[in-house]
């Protein structure tokens, strides 16, 4: 199986290499089908290659590639701004904003084009796009798409009883890198989560490499953790997975090293605070150094640099002698407070939408002046 | 929303009988008849004049974007359907060329009723200090991303306390929205976080707190709870032992019955999980029947469909059966390692075996 993951993935950076070889670009959706794909909600958004559109579906546990045709190349994004954003969602949508919850946040890598998913009231999902401050709906019948089941959420229920309620995976991130779509999930039932990475494009026989992620804490106590937020970067030439936990430590996973239904523990590199959960992560880059942005329910917008991350050989997995010893990697708070999406724009900007003191809930753009 | 053209037209037709048979449900006024699947206004149809077809817009009322969504035309009539369904007590406006040509209302509809909350879980009034999950159920689904705004925790002063319960998005729903799963702050509860060294657990030993769901929260149609809904709890020492079903009685049915099986676990066992990770077998077979806990989630009731018969059965428990604390029957929610006190176990059930003959209870 190792061997051929290995082969899946050097085809995937094949791929990648010769991305302007139409015929390999045109392999990832040759098994999309023509039709309407039946998502019943949109919990969470990430682009792939060629404008294909990640949308995860907590409640009919699956994931969602859609072909967008969004594919034209820009390099330097406009800088993007909605004031009220909620306000101007909830006029285009023919209600009020209280009556609509901004699930994800996601930015075409091609286009820079911003696109929203949005939850009304009575359960009905949208998704929309921004252009130039203006709302788009983006068309979702009569496209071409494909689909892959959370296999365990459904093996597992199937032969539930009656009266028994289904176990629902509460979709926290979704991210599409090297070959891969990554999911992690949060059970509305038991304290814990799902971690899968699945082959894309999606296949009939699904490989989904399960994991069940604990964490100790300096080595005394060991949870099952869930997994709020990730992304994936190359630390020390290796590609890692970083991870987030609900109760905020900040791990890290060689993707090598992730094997379906293994007990796996990550090396912790950070602790962030309290009373806390993480929102969203991206990776931006600056004078040729990376940095980790990190969005948070109850703190400012944090920064880390990954060579800071690389030269952290410790793990706050191991124990630490006292208790004033040091809890990881420094961070730097940013001066961004209530963000609640984030995504990168372009190579030197990124969009948040953020609830200012005055209440307003708005989009806009920064740069990498923070970095 | 995808929606079938044709079943819309459908519903449509369907529509028009009814509005004919019940008008007051339909709200029909200003030339436009609203289109209702279900008790969701999906869409609106007008009349005007076929010169004025690409020049149409629907607003809210005194707004100026336009209300996104699919526009289907039939020689005068006119049927737009917005792509998510109008919302219940707002006005609509219908523009030509910026002009208003038609104004329309969803009026709630009269067989709406209120939601109301059931139960908040755990049900005993006497909790371990280590709780980590609250779970609401509802009468009817509810509106989602808005948890933070209404549940609230006090303490024996009336004071709001904050960051008790985590601000967790996504929430944790039931797939109809009508159960809500809340984690206590889990970085507070495992020791030894920093979280947890610095705030200390959520809950205090020997103090008292209140949960508050307000009135105010709205289900999805819009309408309010309209009571608060009050729970308290006093806090007790942490729970660190595992479930055991070694601990577990069982009470068990008569043959030809339709008794309860009951299983006492001693303790209380956590709602979603005690609902839905038990399961009883016969010769491997899934037997049909119907849960419900009594006793503070401490008690196990299963009423089978059929009636019991002489034979073998299995009790069947998912490992992820929790407690209140989130130990499950594998591991505690934060075992200590050095005491070396959980042994690795990854079965993913546990099973009671128990035969049921004719002449006798076991």
């Amino acid at each position: 199986m190792k061997k051929l993951l290995t082969l899946f993935i050097m085809l995937t950076i094949s791929a990648g290499v010769f991305a302007s070889d139409k015929k390999e670009i045109k392999s990832l959706k040759s098994n999309f089908v023509l039709g309407t794909p039946q998502i019943q909600s949109m919990n969470a958004l990430s682009f792939g290659p060629e404008g294909i559109l990640f949308i995860g579906d907590s409640k009919s546990a699956s994931v969602f590639a859609i072909e967008t045709g969004d594919e034209e190349v820009i390099e330097k994004a406009e800088a993007q701004s909605v004031e009220k954003i909620d306000l101007k969602l909830a006029d285009a949508l023919g209600t009020t904003s209280d009556n609509l919850s901004i699930q994800d946040m996601a930015v075409n890598p091609l286009s820079k084009k911003v696109y929203l998913s949005v939850h009304l009231a009575n359960g009905s999902p949208a998704l929309v796009s921004l252009t130039d401050g203006k709302i788009d709906l983006v068309n979702t019948s009569d496209i071409l798409y494909s689909s892959v089941p959370l296999n365990d959420a459904i093996a597992v229920d199937a032969k539930d009883q009656r009266g028994r309620s289904l176990r629902q995976w509460a979709i926290s991130d979704l991210g599409y890198s090297d070959g891969k779509v990554m999911v992690s999930g949060l059970s509305n039932q038991e304290f814990g989560s799902t971690f899968r990475s699945i082959p894309f494009p999606f296949t009939a026989s699904q490989d989904q490499a399960s994991l069940e992620i604990y964490h100790a804490a300096h080595g005394q106590y060991e949870t099952h953790a869930p997994i709020k937020t990730f992304t994936s970067a190359k630390i020390n030439g290796q590609s890692n997975l970083i991870a987030s936990y609900t109760c905020t430590p900040l791990v890290l996973f060689p993707l090598n090293n992730l094997k379906s239904g293994e007990h796996v523990k990550g090396r912790t590199v950070a602790e962030l605070g309290n009373g806390n959960t993480p929102l969203d992560m991206i990776t931006m880059e600056k004078d040729g150094e990376n940095y980790l942005l990190m969005a948070n329910s109850n703190r400012a917008v944090m920064k880390i640099s990954f060579k800071d991350i690389a030269n952290y050989q410790e793990s706050l997995t191991e124990p630490v002698k006292e208790r004033s010893a040091t809890r990881g990697v420094e961070f730097i708070a940013l001066p961004m407070v209530n963000v609640l999406q984030l995504d990168k724009l372009d190579e030197t900007q990124f969009v948040i939408i953020q609830r200012k003191s005055n209440g307003d809930l708005n989009l806009s753009t920064s740069n990498n002046r923070w970095l | 929303m995808a929606v079938n053209p044709n079943y819309i037209r459908e519903v449509f037709l369907t529509f028009s009988l009814f509005i004919f048979l019940i008008p007051n449900v339909i709200g029909q006024s200003g030339g436009t008849s609203i289109i209702w699947e279900e008790e969701n206004a999906i869409g609106v149809s007008f009349q005007i004049n076929e010169e004025d077809n690409k020049f149409i817009e629907v607003f809210l009322k005194d707004k100026t974007t336009s209300i996104l969504g699919k526009y289907e035309m039939e020689t005068k009539e006119i049927f737009f359907y917005p792509i998510v369904p109008f919302t219940f007590g707002l006005d609509y406006e219908i523009r030509v060329r910026g002009e208003m040509i038609h104004e329309f209302s969803v009026p709630f509809s009269p067989t709406l009723k209120r939601p109301s909350v059931i139960n908040i879980y755990p049900s005993s009034q006497i909790i371990p200090a280590n709780l980590l999950k609250i779970h609401v159920q509802f009468s009817q689904p509810m509106q989602e991303g808005k948890t933070k705004n209404f549940i609230q925790v006090l303490n024996e002063k009336g004071e709001i306390i904050p960051n008790v319960l985590l601000d967790l998005q996504p929430e944790l729903w039931n797939a109809d929205r009508t159960n809500l799963t809340m984690w206590l702050d889990p970085g507070r509860i495992k020791r030894d976080l920093q979280p947890n060294l610095k705030m200390g657990p959520p809950l205090e030993v020997g103090l008292c707190y209140r949960v508050i769901i307000s009135k105010a929260w709205k289900d999805q149609y819009g309408l309010e709870l309209g009571n608060d809904f009050i729970k308290d709890y006093s806090i007790l020492r942490d729970d660190r032992d595992k479930p055991s079903i070694h601990d577990w009685e069982l009470t068990y049915p008569r043959t030809t019955s339709l008794n309860n099986l009951i299983v006492n676990f001693g303790e209380s066992i956590d709602f979603e999980l005690a609902t839905n990770a038990i399961t009883v077998n016969k010769d491997g077979q899934l037997i049909e029947g119907s849960t419900i806990l009594k006793d503070c989630e401490s008690q196990w009731f299963f009423t089978p469909e059929e009636k019991w018969r002489s034979g073998k059965y299995e009790l069947v428990i998912e490992s992820r059966l929790e407690d209140l604390a989130g130990n499950n029957l594998n591991r505690l929610f934060d075992h200590d390692l050095e005491k070396n006190e959980d042994a690795s176990n990854e079965q993913k059930y546990h099973k009671i075996s128990f035969t049921l003959n004719e002449q006798s209870m076991q």
